[in-house]
């Protein structure tokens, strides 16, 4: 059905309270016909009690003649323009009303009838007419009596009664209709109330929230659901809009830089010495650019589900030696004191070709980058327990404070020592780094305090050598269920 | 006139405040993050603070907020990378004179820093006239009944300040606040030597006097002297 809620609310109200009124109708009228009836049969039992108290205090019994004449004297007056005959016990008449006379019939036989007598109803005199019959011994000698009751009087009443019920009925009903409107309306009125909230918000007012219903009932708590859902959306929205701003920060300020300082070059009177200068500004500006947008693109590609690391054996020794190379130059210019230890044997991880050089890059450059001169830093690579490789890389820098260690790892954050002693980087390097990461299921644990530097370590699982080893194949599967939905695709 | 470059990226700040001394004689002082950058705002009287929105310790807005909060006047450019229609809206209401969106053209930011620091005193009309004295901002040049003088960076910084509130008598305190940056080493008798070096330049071909002296209280500039002490 397509009705609105309300008005179906209001019908099946309207049904239900129709269909209870005309049963309890139905019911109130049999009741009262039923009560009635027992009225009139009470009183044709007693009448027919007193004929038979009659009949034996008089001692009738045997002598007709006398029978006739003492029950005409007595019933002929007192029950003047009722129903009664009685016949004794060879069928002959003793007695008969006016009445009956009028519209006379024959009592079936005392055989015939049973113990507590039987009921007749018959028409006469223009009326309808209920009469009992029962039969009573007294001395040996069964007589039989019929007595009746006009039922007009009790007709009467029941047609009334029927008359009122049919015209209350539609009064009530038309009630009931109205009463189900309103309460329908009533208990509706909030969800209205709520649905004309809900379209007022928008993109633009997501911080606004639905009115709280002081009620503890289902509509309070549609609304609380409501409000719930509103404050996941509004968060979703604002990190995508903290992601744009910040994102939009980095490229820009750089982009500003460099044009200033082409625009301080070439408007001013600029020695070759300033202007190599500020080419090379430029310069070092644009390559800090391009492997910043490396780095978003990455995200974006995360984020997009694209990337997807490709689990096989790695030898870890290798990557380490070739990270090792890679940096120890930049160190050596930078005056901080580079150590590398590594195992001698080469040593089998389950890992991604390409994202763990990268990496133990980001992790090493992050050390560089808050190292001072005179620093150390130590990259370390050991078999811890048997069956995971342990990455270490440590540095005795500038450290991060407990409160930033919660967040090093969250897009574009840096902490305040970092962007007050340096402007290189972004704040994407780390959230990158526990990208890679989850994608080997292993956690980067930071160990660090202000002032006395930093270890940054994980484990991967060993191949080689120990029992209990998982192999690239069974990690593979299910690291990377993007991979498998692409081949697909 | 003396600017303040709150703004975290080391080269940007470096290039603005530059372009600021080269192209329009302000002295700029520079804060890297929004906390340092607050309390250089509310302990020293600048004419104009550049502030970026994306700052260490404490955002633009918050320090933006804070300012009009302590109910400073002072002009406030905002140097923005969100140049989106709500962000504005938002800027404005908060209380920043005016926004540039980066990557800015390093030019339009003098221009402007120009345009809210004559605004800031009241004058409309880009060149100020005090008598027979024109200065020429755009240009760092002032020139007197016509003939232009030949002025150092410093004695125009003086001259401008001076003439962007005529008849106003300034406080040695108060000019040595607005025409050095931190950096420099405050020894009052400087400004002495730069006031009668300027007083000799104005006062060429034996013309009327236009900065005054008045013994204990500062200096002047006017035309008509008699005008100062009912004003």
């Amino acid at each position: 059905m397509n009705l609105p809620i309300r008005i179906r609310l209001s019908m099946s109200y309207f049904f239900i309270f129709a269909a209870a009124s005309t049963l309890l109708a139905g019911a109130s009228w049999y009741m009262a016909q039923r009560s009635l009836q027992f009225e009139l049969d009470h009183e044709m039992e007693e009448r027919i009690d007193d004929v038979r108290d009659f009949v034996a205090a008089q001692g009738l019994i045997g002598d007709e003649a006398k029978a006739r004449a003492t029950i005409a004297a007595e019933f002929g007056l007192k029950d003047e323009g009722k129903w009664l005959q009685i016949e004794d016990t060879h069928g002959r008449w003793i007695f008969r009303s006016r009445h009956m006379l009028a519209a006379p019939h024959g009592i079936p036989p005392a055989a015939s009838l049973p113990a507590g007598g039987s009921y007749f109803d018959f028409w006469g005199m223009d009326e309808p007419v209920r009469s009992l019959r029962r039969a009573f011994t007294i001395d040996g000698h069964v007589w039989v009596v019929e007595t009746g009751v006009s039922l007009q009087k009790t007709d009467r009443v029941l047609a009334h009664f029927r008359d009122d019920l049919l015209l209350i009925a539609p009064m009530v009903l038309l009630m009931a209709g109205l009463a189900g409107h309103l309460l329908s309306r009533r208990a509706l009125d909030p969800v209205a109330a709520i649905a004309r909230e809900a379209q007022r918000i928008h993109e633009g007012n997501l911080q606004s929230r639905l009115p709280r219903l002081k009620t503890r009932d289902e509509l309070a708590h549609l609304s609380t659901t409501l409000n719930d859902m509103l404050e996941r959306i509004e968060s979703g929205v604002r990190s995508v809009r903290d992601f744009t701003a910040h994102a939009s920060h980095e490229l820009r300020t750089p982009v500003a830089l460099i044009r200033s300082e082409a625009d301080l070059a070439l408007h001013f009177d600029r020695s070759p010495r300033e202007c190599r200068e500020a080419i090379a500004v430029i310069g070092a500006e644009a390559r800090q650019m391009s492997s910043l947008l490396d780095s978003l693109l990455f995200l974006a590609r995360v984020d997009a589900g694209t990337e997807a690391a490709q689990l096989e054996n790695v030898d870890a020794q290798q990557v380490c030696a070739g990270a090792s190379r890679k940096w120890r130059a930049h160190f050596r210019t930078a005056d901080i004191q580079f150590s590398v230890e590594l195992p001698p044997a080469p040593l089998i991880v389950v890992a991604d070709n390409l994202y763990l050089p990268r990496l133990l890059n980001i992790i090493l450059e992050n050390a560089g980058k808050y190292t001072p001169a005179g620093g150390m830093i130590r990259l370390s690579l050991t078999s811890d327990r048997g069956n995971r490789a342990r990455f270490e890389i440590a540095d005795n820098g500038v450290g991060i404070s407990p409160l930033d260690q919660a967040h090093i790892f969250d897009r574009f954050y840096r902490a305040a020592a970092a962007r007050a002693t340096r402007t290189t980087g972004s704040g994407l390097g780390l959230a990158l780094a526990a990208w890679i990461a989850a994608r080997h299921q292993t956690k980067i644990e930071v160990a660090s305090a202000l002032g006395a530097g930093s270890s940054f370590s994980w484990t991967l699982p060993l191949i080689s050598g120990t029992a209990g080893a998982v192999s690239a194949e069974e990690l593979g599967g299910h690291l990377s269920p993007e991979q498998s939905s692409s081949c697909v695709a | 006139m003396r600017v303040l470059v709150i703004e975290d990226h080391a080269g940007l700040a470096r290039n603005v405040a530059r372009a600021l001394r080269d192209s329009a004689a302000y002295a700029v002082d520079m804060s890297p993050d929004g906390q340092d950058g607050l309390f250089m705002a509310q302990s020293t009287p600048y004419d104009l603070i550049l502030l970026d929105l994306m700052l260490p310790q404490m955002d633009g807005l918050a320090v933006l907020r804070t300012l009009r909060a302590s109910s400073s006047r002072v002009p406030v450019l905002i140097l923005t990378s969100r140049d989106d229609k709500e962000t504005t809206v938002a800027l404005l209401n908060a209380g920043a004179d005016d926004y540039l969106a980066k990557p800015f053209d390093i030019g339009e930011m003098v221009a402007r820093c120009r345009a809210l620091i004559r605004r800031s005193h009241g004058q409309a009309a880009p060149r100020i006239q005090v008598g027979d004295l024109l200065v020429l901002p755009e240009q760092m040049t002032a020139a007197r009944a016509g003939e232009p003088l030949e002025l150092t960076a410093m004695e125009y910084r003086l001259l401008e300040y001076m003439a962007h509130r005529p008849r106003a008598v300034l406080s040695k305190t108060e000019l040595l606040e607005h025409l050095y940056d931190y950096n420099w080493e405050k020894f009052s008798n400087v400004l002495e030597v730069y006031i009668s070096s300027l007083r000799r330049k104005l006062n060429r071909n034996s013309l009327a006097p236009l900065i005054h002296t008045l013994r204990g209280r500062g200096y002047v500039l006017v035309r008509d002297r008699s005008s100062v002490t009912s004003a």
